[in-house]
């Protein structure tokens, strides 16, 4: 941490100032550190993803055949058999870009909570700010995420929506998607390594999560409760899903409330990811 | 225990205390509830002293499980300490077999990685990249996936990594062993290289036909402790008498 000075070994006239090397930096300190390994996060997820590929030949191509296949399987359960699908106008664009973004959102999920635990090799060998994992984690889970934009505009355009300017709202919709995701990954991954039965929880939540943010259904075409509307609109996932359709979805436009809800939630995770991450730092490699 | 041929310390080890606790893993209850969970506490090292000066090769020695590598990370700041400090004019850089490389990604990319996590720019490791495999010896093996690697080839992407930026404390973990005859002339090359350069080697090593040829003063360490410290050939000689006495009777006690 502080340069300690060395006072009382007098022994050594030439003794210049010696560092613990235990300490944690300063929160300061430690995001010039983590920013200044950016090179290295990027690199990381980058081969990540390419030594994926080169284990499954179609690899890549289920990143997009997971979610186009749980997209026709709600589309067939909820919208066909339950229909639910009242009032969300074309039900298979909904769904789509529901389903898309919330597997962007969520999905990564447990791999953040085992993140730690699976790299404590390199942990345990080099010394770097550790935050650097979750972010070479959350660019890996961008880049995936890629070919899913052009799944999702392809279930838009044939739900029968035109090309519009506000389509461009796509990209701070997505920018505050990317942001809230990498918060909740540096949350996660230190939670993962505090508790092991969090690890095991973590498919319950966002099975809860799936069932509670609107990703298969409007909550408005179902009550009329304020206090649980007012809980959907305060869900940062619901916020989310809601403004990438509102960039998508004509007849649905995200209100102004949900721009800044979401933005709130995304910028609050990130800040709070980075100092509870922080706040772990020394002890990563136990 | 002055350190010879300059009085600048560049590394200070003070009553260093590490323990390992073994036992179930953190679960929300322990989260909760702050009482003492019932973990083995495993004493690595107890209580060593150790100054390193500038340019000093130090040779530790040691059987099998006295403390030896569990000291060397913690003074790269990987482990943390029970009581006691570790200083340090700059954050010692360790090597040791096996860590830091991805089996799936090639040789050159893990040099790539392995280089940029120590903090160098991804442009300054592609300048050095010819370079570094050049000294790797690795030819055209440097672009398979390192699962095809034999042991000696990924301790030679291993030692290329760690040393491509000359650091100012490096610490070595059994890394000259690994490779054949003609890396290891080479690696203990290096190892002179950085040491001229005004650094210091901290180097753990169960051959002590190595440790006699890189070590200016051997620390001797048994049971998380230090037995003796001092003149390379006059400590192994010690060692090795340790060993031999130590054969007969039961069981191998160097220290108490």
């Amino acid at each position: 941490m502080d340069p300690a000075a060395e006072e009382q070994s007098g022994a050594m006239p030439a003794e210049q100032t010696l560092r613990s090397v235990h300490g944690r930096p300063t929160f300061i300190e430690y995001v010039a550190f983590v920013a200044r390994q950016r090179g290295f996060a990027w690199y990381s997820a980058v081969q990540q993803l390419r030594s994926e590929n080169v284990k499954a030949a179609i690899g890549s191509f289920w990143f997009l055949l997971t979610p186009l296949l749980n997209i026709i399987v709600y589309w067939l359960i909820f919208g066909k058999l339950l229909d639910i699908s009242r009032g969300a106008g074309n039900y298979i664009t909904f769904l789509a870009i529901g389903v898309l973004v919330f597997n962007l959102l969520a999905r990564p999920l447990p791999g953040a909570s085992r993140l730690l635990e699976s790299n404590i090799t390199l942990i345990r060998s080099v010394y770097f700010p550790r935050a650097v994992l979750p972010i070479a984690f959350s660019i890996e889970n961008m880049i995936r995420f890629l070919p899913s934009i052009l799944v999702m505009v392809l279930f838009v355009l044939a739900g029968g929506e035109s090309v519009r300017w506000s389509w461009l709202l796509l990209i701070p919709a997505l920018l505050i998607a990317y942001i809230f995701m990498l918060g909740l990954s540096l949350i996660f991954a230190r939670i993962g390594k505090m508790a092991v039965d969090v690890g095991l929880a973590v498919p319950h939540f966002i099975r809860l999560l799936l069932y509670g943010s609107g990703v298969l259904y409007l909550p408005s075409s179902f009550t009329s409760n304020s206090t649980v509307l007012g809980l959907f609109d305060a869900n940062p996932f619901f916020e989310i899903l809601s403004i990438v359709r509102g960039a998508f979805i004509e007849a649905q436009p995200a209100s102004t409330g949900l721009w800044i809800g979401a933005t709130a939630w995304a910028v609050g995770t990130l800040i709070a990811g980075l100092v509870f991450f922080w706040q772990g730092e020394p002890g990563y490699g136990e | 225990m002055a350190s010879n041929e300059s009085d600048r310390v560049v590394l200070s080890v003070r009553d260093a205390h590490i323990s390992y606790r073994i036992g179930p893993k953190h679960s929300v209850r322990d989260m909760v509830s702050r009482r003492n969970r019932q973990l083995k506490e495993i004493k690595a090292v107890r209580g060593i002293n150790l100054t390193v000066g500038q340019g000093d090769v130090v040779g530790i020695i040691g059987l099998n499980g006295s403390g030896k590598s569990t000291l060397l990370r913690a003074c790269a700041g990987l482990l943390s300490l029970r009581s006691g400090e570790i200083l340090a004019s700059s954050r010692p850089t360790l090597l040791s077999v096996g860590g830091l490389l991805n089996q799936k990604m090639t040789g050159r990319a893990n040099l790539k990685m392995g280089c940029m996590a120590l903090g160098l720019a991804a442009g300054e490791v592609d300048e050095r990249m010819a370079d570094m495999v050049e000294f790797s010896g690795l030819g055209d093996a440097i672009d398979m996936p390192m699962f095809t690697y034999s042991t000696g080839m990924r301790s030679r992407v291993n030692f290329t990594m760690c040393t491509a930026r000359t650091p100012e404390i490096l610490l070595l973990d059994e890394i000259l062993s690994g490779g054949d005859a003609s890396f290891q002339t080479k690696a203990i090359g290096r190892v002179q290289e950085i040491r001229e350069q005004a650094g210091a080697v901290l180097l753990v090593s169960h051959s002590l036909r190595e440790i006699r040829r890189s070590a200016t003063r051997v620390v001797w360490i048994d049971d998380g402790q230090l037995v003796a410290e001092g003149e390379t050939e006059d400590i192994i000689a010690r060692y090795e008498t340790s060993i031999a006495s130590a054969k007969k009777p039961g069981k191998p006690s160097a220290s108490r």
